[in-house]
C-alpha cells in the first residue's frame, strides 16, 4: 500500500535521514522514503493498520512534526 | 521575542569569542599571581556566555537522550565542549556552540533559499477544492474528493483535480501546463485536466480522477519524488552518512584513551592532548555538509529545469543527462512540425482533382493519423461513411477499405505493391499517398511537413554540449527522411520503419554505442515503447495523457527540441558541484582528524578552531555551492 504524505517540523536534513531509517526497520514496511528539502514522505506498507506506528514515531521524532496525507 | 532575544545574545557571544580568542592569543599567558588571566578573565566570560547559547542545546540534548538517540549531533557537540572546559580551553568551548547555532541558523535560511527555486511548480499544487454536490458549496482537502465528485472552479481559480464539464463555458489558461499562450474556449462537455486556470465564468466539473492521479499531482510528483530515482552520489552519501558518525565516534573514543595509556599514564599533560584531539573529532563528527548539500544541488537544479518547463522525474536521470552521448530522434513531431499539409494532387488515369480527393478523403475518413487529418482537410466534401465497409488499417502502410463494394487503397507505395497494383513509384521528397480503387491506379497526393525552426538550433546545440551522435528514425521512405535529415544536420537517419522497428532500431544503437548515455526524443503517446527503453526517455507535448509521463523519465512541456540543451548545461553544472562537495568535505575531514592525531605541530592548541571550521565552515561553503546552481548565467 503506497501512501504520500506532507510534513512539517523535521528541520535537519541528518534527523530526516534518522526517521527514515527507524521508519525502515519497522515490520510491514517495505519502504520509507523521505526528501527532507521538499518535506514529503513516500511509504509502502503491509496493511493500513500500520500506518497508526508510523504516525506515532514522526510524532514522538522532534516536537510539532505533523504530517498530511496527499496520495 | 525569544527569537529576537537569541539573535541579540547569538550576535554579542559571537562578538566576545572574537574578543576572547584574541586576548587569549596576546595575553593567555601572564602571570598574574596565582592565576592567570585565562582563569580569572576568560574562564568566566566564556561559562557566562557559554550557558546563554547553549541552554535551548542542553534541553533538546535531553530530550534526544529521554528517546535513547544518544548519538545526536547536538549531544557530541556538547560533548566536545565539557572536554575543552575541561582541558581548560574556554574560548574553543565557547566557539563551538556559537558556530553550532549560526551553522544551523545559516542551514535553515539555505534551505528556504532552495525552495524558493522550486517553488513557483509547487504553488500549482492546490490546497483546496470548493465541492459542489446538490448545488452546495464546500471547501475540502483534494485528497477527499472522489471519483464522481462535482466541484466548483471559480473566475482566476486553478481546475485542482481533472475532470468533465457539466455546467458552465469559460475560457482557459492552459500556458502552465501545454506552454499554450493563447487561452482556449472550453464549454459543458469538455474535458479538463488540472492545472489550467479558469480566466472566465464559474465552472462546474465533475471528478473523472483522484486528486492524486490527475495530471497536476503527477507532474508535481515527478519533480518531488524521485523516489527510487536517487542518483548514485545521493546513495553514497545516505550510506556514508550511516557509518560515519559512529565511526568518528569510535576513533574519539580510542584516541582519547589508548596513546595516554601507552605513552605515560601519569603525565596529566599526555591526557590533555589525546581529550583534545578526541573533542576535536567529535565536533567534526557531523556529516552535515554532504547530507545537506548534495541532495539541495540535485533539488535546486531540478527546480532549475522546471522553471524551464522541463520537468526531470529524478536525480539519477539529471545525472545521465550529463553524460549524454547520443540522441535519437522521432522525425514527425519532434523535429518537424507535424503539421501536414496537402501540396499537390496528382491524378492519373482519366480521373480529375476533385475526384482523386474525394476517393481520398473517403479512405481516410475514419483515421486520426496527421496524414489523414491533413488530406481530409484539403477541401470540403460530403463523406458517405454508409457505403465504407471493412475498414483496415495497416499500421505504417495505409488504409483498406470497401467502397460501393470495390476495394479503395490509400497508402505508401509497400500497401499498393502488396496488393499488385500496377503504378509507378514517384521520387519526392514530401510524403506521397498513393490511391487505388477496384484495382486500378488513380493517382497520388503529395504531403509536406515543415521542420521546426528550432529543431535546427537545438541539434547543432547538441554537439556542443558534448553529444556525439544525433539520429533520426521514422516510418516515411528514404527521399523525406534525406531530405529533412539534411536540412535538419543529424548525423544519420533510419527510414522506412514500422513502430515497431523504431523501438528495435533505439535498442541497436544502444549497444553499439556504449560510452555515455542515449537519450529518446519523441512524443509521449506513440513513442511510449521507445522511451521506456532508452536510458532517458524525453517526451514533447502530450502533458495530459497518463502513458506521457508514466513512460518518460523527462518531460518537456512545450514544443521546443532545444529546450533540451539548457536542461544538459544544468545537470553538467550540477554534476560538477556535486564533485566539488563531496570531494573538499571529505578531505577537510580527512586532514583535520590527520592534523589532530599528529602531536606537538604549531597549530595543536588551535586544532579546535580548525575542527570548527571543518564542520560548520565546510558546512556553509557546501551548501553555497549548492545554492549557486539557482543563479542562472545571463547569456
Amino acid at each position: 500500500m503506497k501512501m504520500t504524505f506532507k510534513f512539517n517540523g523535521i528541520d535537519c536534513a541528518v534527523c530526516a535521514l534518522k526517521l527514515e531509517d527507524k521508519i525502515k526497520k519497522l515490520e510491514n514496511v517495505n519502504s520509507c522514503e523521505i526528501n527532507f528539502l521538499a518535506n514529503r514522505m513516500d511509504i509502502d506498507i503491509q496493511n493500513k493498520e500500520d500506518l497508526e506506528k508510523i504516525v506515532e514515531i514522526c510524532e514522538d521524532f522532534e516536537d510539532g512534526v505533523t504530517l498530511k496525507r496527499i496520495k | 521575542m525569544k527569537k529576537k532575544f537569541d539573535e541579540i545574545v547569538l550576535i554579542a557571544s559571537t562578538l566576545v569569542t572574537i574578543i576572547l580568542l584574541v586576548i587569549h592569543i596576546l595575553y593567555g599567558n601572564i602571570d598574574l599571581g596565582i592565576n592567570n588571566l585565562n582563569t580569572l578573565v576568560i574562564l568566566p566570560i566564556s561559562l557566562f556566555f557559554y550557558l546563554l547559547v547553549s541552554y535551548d542545546l542542553f534541553i533538546e540534548s535531553f530530550k534526544k537522550i529521554k528517546k535513547k538517540n544518544f548519538f545526536d549531533e547536538v549531544t557530541l557537540s556538547l560533548i566536545a565542549t565539557i572536554a575543552a572546559f575541561a582541558i581548560g580551553e574556554y574560548v574553543e568551548a565557547l566557539a563551538v556552540v556559537v558556530f553550532f547555532q549560526i551553522g544551523e541558523k545559516f542551514e535553515k535560511y539555505a534551505v528556504n533559499k532552495s525552495r524558493d527555486s522550486i517553488k513557483s511548480i509547487l504553488n500549482l499544487r492546490p490546497d483546496k477544492v470548493t465541492l459542489y454536490n446538490d448545488g452546495i458549496e464546500k471547501v475540502i482537502e483534494p485528497f477527499d474528493v472522489n471519483i464522481d465528485d462535482l466541484f466548483l472552479v471559480k473566475p482566476g481559480e486553478r481546475v485542482p483535480i481533472d475532470g468533465v464539464i457539466i455546467k458552465g463555458e469559460s475560457t482557459i489558461d492552459t500556458s502552465s501546463m501545454t506552454g499554450e499562450s493563447i487561452p482556449r474556449f472550453t464549454k459543458e462537455g469538455d474535458e479538463i485536466i488540472s492545472g489550467v486556470i479558469n480566466l472566465g465564468s464559474p465552472l462546474v466539473i465533475k471528478a473523472t480522477r483522484e486528486f492524486y492521479n490527475s495530471t497536476i499531482s503527477k507532474m508535481l510528483d515527478l519533480v518531488e519524488n524521485a523516489s527510487s530515482q536517487k542518483a548514485s552520489s545521493e546513495r553514497f552519501i545516505t550510506k556514508f552518512a550511516k557509518i560515519y558518525t559512529p565511526i568518528v565516534i569510535l576513533l574519539a573514543v580510542i584516541v582519547a584513551i589508548l596513546p595516554p595509556l601507552i605513552i605515560d599514564y601519569q603525565d596529566a599533560s599526555v591526557w590533555m592532548n589525546y581529550i583534545r584531539t578526541a573533542a576535536s573529532f567529535l565536533v567534526i563528527s557531523c556529516p552535515c555538509a554532504l547530507v545537506l548539500s548534495v541532495p539541495m544541488s540535485y533539488f535546486v537544479s531540478l527546480g532549475e529545469a522546471s522553471k524551464l518547463k522541463v520537468f526531470i522525474k529524478g536525480s539519477t536521470y539529471l545525472d545521465k543527462l550529463a553524460s549524454l552521448k547520443n540522441v535519437v530522434l522521432d522525425k514527425t513531431g519532434t523535429i518537424t512540425k507535424g503539421n501536414f499539409v496537402v501540396t499537390s494532387v496528382n491524378p492519373k488515369n482519366g480521373i480529375n482533382n476533385d475526384e482523386l480527393l474525394k476517393l481520398a478523403q473517403h479512405a481516410e475518413s475514419f483515421s486520426n493519423h496527421p496524414i489523414a487529418l491533413a488530406i481530409l482537410k484539403a477541401n470540403q466534401t460530403e463523406i458517405n461513411k454508409d457505403q465504407l465497409n471493412n475498414y483496415l488499417e495497416a499500421q505504417g502502410k495505409g488504409i483498406k477499405v470497401d467502397y460501393f463494394n470495390k476495394t479503395l487503397l490509400a497508402g505508401n507505395a509497400k500497401l499498393l505493391k502488396e496488393e499488385n497494383i500496377d503504378f509507378k513509384e514517384e521520387k519526392s521528397p514530401f510524403t506521397l499517398v498513393y490511391i487505388a480503387y477496384d484495382g486500378i491506379y488513380k493517382g497520388y497526393i503529395e504531403i509536406k511537413d515543415e521542420i521546426k525552426e528550432t529543431s535546427k538550433i537545438a541539434i547543432s546545440n547538441f554537439h556542443k554540449n558534448g553529444v556525439k551522435n544525433v539520429i533520426m528514425l521514422t516510418g516515411d521512405n528514404y527521399e523525406i527522411a534525406q531530405a529533412v535529415a539534411k536540412e535538419a544536420q543529424v548525423n544519420g537517419f533510419y527510414a522506412n520503419l514500422l513502430p515497431l522497428d523504431k523501438t528495435n532500431k533505439l535498442e541497436e544503437i544502444i549497444k553499439k554505442e556504449e560510452k555515455g548515455y542515449t537519450a529518446f526524443i519523441g512524443d509521449g503517446v506513440n513513442d511510449a515503447p521507445s522511451l521506456t527503453k532508452a536510458d532517458i526517455g524525453i517526451s514533447m507535448g502530450g502533458i495530459g495523457s497518463d502513458i506521457t509521463i508514466e513512460s518518460s523519465d523527462i518531460v518537456l512541456m512545450d514544443d521546443d527540441l532545444n529546450k533540451v540543451n539548457p536542461a544538459i548545461k544544468i545537470a553538467k553544472r550540477n554534476r560538477i558541484a556535486v564533485y566539488e562537495n563531496i570531494i573538499f568535505a571529505l578531505a577537510i575531514k580527512l586532514i583535520v582528524m590527520i592534523l589532530s592525531v599528529i602531536p606537538n605541530l604549531p597549530i595543536t592548541p588551535y586544532i579546535m578552531w580548525f575542527a570548527i571550521f571543518a564542520d560548520v565552515g565546510v558546512t556553509v561553503i557546501c551548501v553555497l555551492n549548492s545554492l549557486r546552481l539557482s543563479i542562472r548565467k545571463r547569456k
